[in-house]
């Protein structure tokens, strides 16, 4: 099941050059290289006369050609060229995908074209405040289904366990945060708060908390994309003065997570983020990388477990109020035709 | 003493002691009635605490929210009145209240 009407990170800018780069996204596979204007092309990859992977053939003037028997597309996907013939055949113009490239990043939209709004690109332009230290390029393959992935995003409790030896505290204190989830038109808004919990292994070495920290995160999931803003500062010595997460504090992080299905059973999993005032030496994207290495481990394992115990019951706690409030907007979503618009009716 | 019956679909009535301030789901815990699981302990995230409010009832016992609203459309047969009895608090206006429990919990 995929969510169609949405803008999805199709890659990083510095991936799509002049020369062709395949990518299967929601079981399409697509092939992009950059036009000599430096805009980006997305065209099906696949050549309309034999389906071989334009991706495989060459390059010239903004003009994509088969390897195999040399038709030519354009950059839009019109068939402009067919060796031997008088004209190009009319039938063979192939399905070219809307691009829009902000900052590092390649948005793609995967539905219906003439929906594709590049004011609903979600803003990311807080990766490139100055005075921040960003950390942008993640990718990994995950071999599971996306709303796995989504879902784990979602959910807080596994930190103690997945992520002990770096994003982990007290369990029992970290499942047993103050949370509030609330559905948005957007998608999911999740607001946990932590008092006095131990430092996680992450902060250890920052000068800027001590042992004991109080830290607080607002998330939000959208279609495609996961964004989380975290505070931190020492337990006790000031009160939250804001209801969220506004304000100065010692560590303030914010990440985003690129949730993009390649097939029913794997994800092209893109993260990038940017750190406030950060002092712990390595904590940069390859750390970011290392953590969610850990999650990658947990999905895959339940992707394979999944062909033998699909069919059981399974049962939603405390902290799952998230992934119910979102399973919820997805249900509208589908009812919605998928249409951003009128899920902010319905769910308005 | 106030009360709160819960009546299975096979017509059993079970009127246990409701104290106020407790959420009628806490309060079918602590009576053990049977068809209330509670997976995730009252915090409107498993909905497996549905009940069917009457109508004579509904108006008292209130309508659901945004979070408790999205959670009913994953119950198992869904109507009208039905809430999730961790989100209904037992108050003096609801002394004598009649629930009917749904034909089973879960997703």
């Amino acid at each position: 099941m995929y969510l169609f009407n949405f803008w999805y990170i199709a890659g990083w800018s510095r991936e799509i050059t002049v020369k062709p780069l395949r990518r299967l996204i929601m079981g399409q596979p697509i092939v992009m290289f950059r036009c000599k204007d430096g805009t980006i092309a997305a065209l099906e990859d696949r050549c309309s006369h034999r389906n071989y992977p334009l991706s495989k053939g060459e390059i010239c003037d903004d003009v994509i050609q088969c390897g195999y028997h040399g038709l030519r597309f354009d950059r839009h996907g019109a068939c402009i060229y067919a060796p031997g013939q008088d004209r190009p055949p009319s039938g063979g113009n192939l399905i070219s995908y809307p691009v829009e490239e902000r900052g590092s990043i390649v948005w793609m939209w995967m539905g219906e074209p003439q929906r594709a709004d590049g004011a609903l690109v979600p803003d990311l332009s807080y990766l490139d405040r100055e005075g921040w230290t960003p950390f942008l390029g993640g990718y990994i393959h995950l071999k599971a289904e996306h709303t796995m992935l989504t879902e784990n995003l979602l959910d807080i409790s596994h930190l103690a366990y997945v992520h002990k030896s770096t994003m982990g505290s007290t369990p029992a204190l970290m499942a047993g945060c103050d949370i509030e989830v609330t559905l948005e038109p957007f998608g999911v808004r999740r607001m946990t708060t932590m008092n006095d919990i131990p430092t996680p292994p992450v902060y250890r070495q920052s000068s800027l908390v001590g042992t004991q920290i109080d830290t607080r995160t607002e998330s939000t999931m959208r279609p495609g994309l996961y964004e989380n803003n975290v505070v931190v500062k020492p337990a006790g010595v000031e009160p939250w003065r804001t209801k969220g997460v506004d304000g100065e504090y010692p560590i303030i992080t914010r990440s985003f997570h690129g949730i993009v299905p390649e097939t029913d059973r794997s994800t092209h999993y893109f993260f990038g983020g940017t750190f406030k005032k950060i002092d712990v030496p390595g904590m940069n994207g390859d750390q970011a990388h290392r953590i969610l290495l850990e999650d990658v481990d947990v999905l895959e394992s339940i992707q394979d477990n999944i062909q033998y115990v699909g069919d059981r019951r399974t049962i939603n706690l405390r902290n799952d109020a998230a992934v119910m409030q979102w399973r919820a907007f997805v249900k509208r979503l589908q009812k919605a035709d998928a249409d951003p618009r009128a899920a902010v009716e319905s769910v308005g | 003493m106030p009360t709160i019956t819960f009546v299975s679909q096979a017509g059993r009535r079970y009127a246990v002691t409701a104290d106020h301030g407790l959420s009628v789901m806490e309060i079918a815990r602590r009576n053990e009635i049977p068809g209330i699981d509670a997976d995730c302990g009252g915090n409107c995230a498993c909905g497996t605490c549905h009940v069917y409010v009457g109508n004579e009832w509904i108006e008292r016992v209130g309508r659901p929210g945004p979070s408790e609203e999205a959670m009913l459309e994953f119950v198992h047969q869904p109507a009208d009145t039905s809430r999730l009895s961790c989100q209904i608090t037992m108050r003096q206006e609801l002394d004598g209240l009649e629930l009917l429990l749904p034909e089973r919990q879960g997703l």
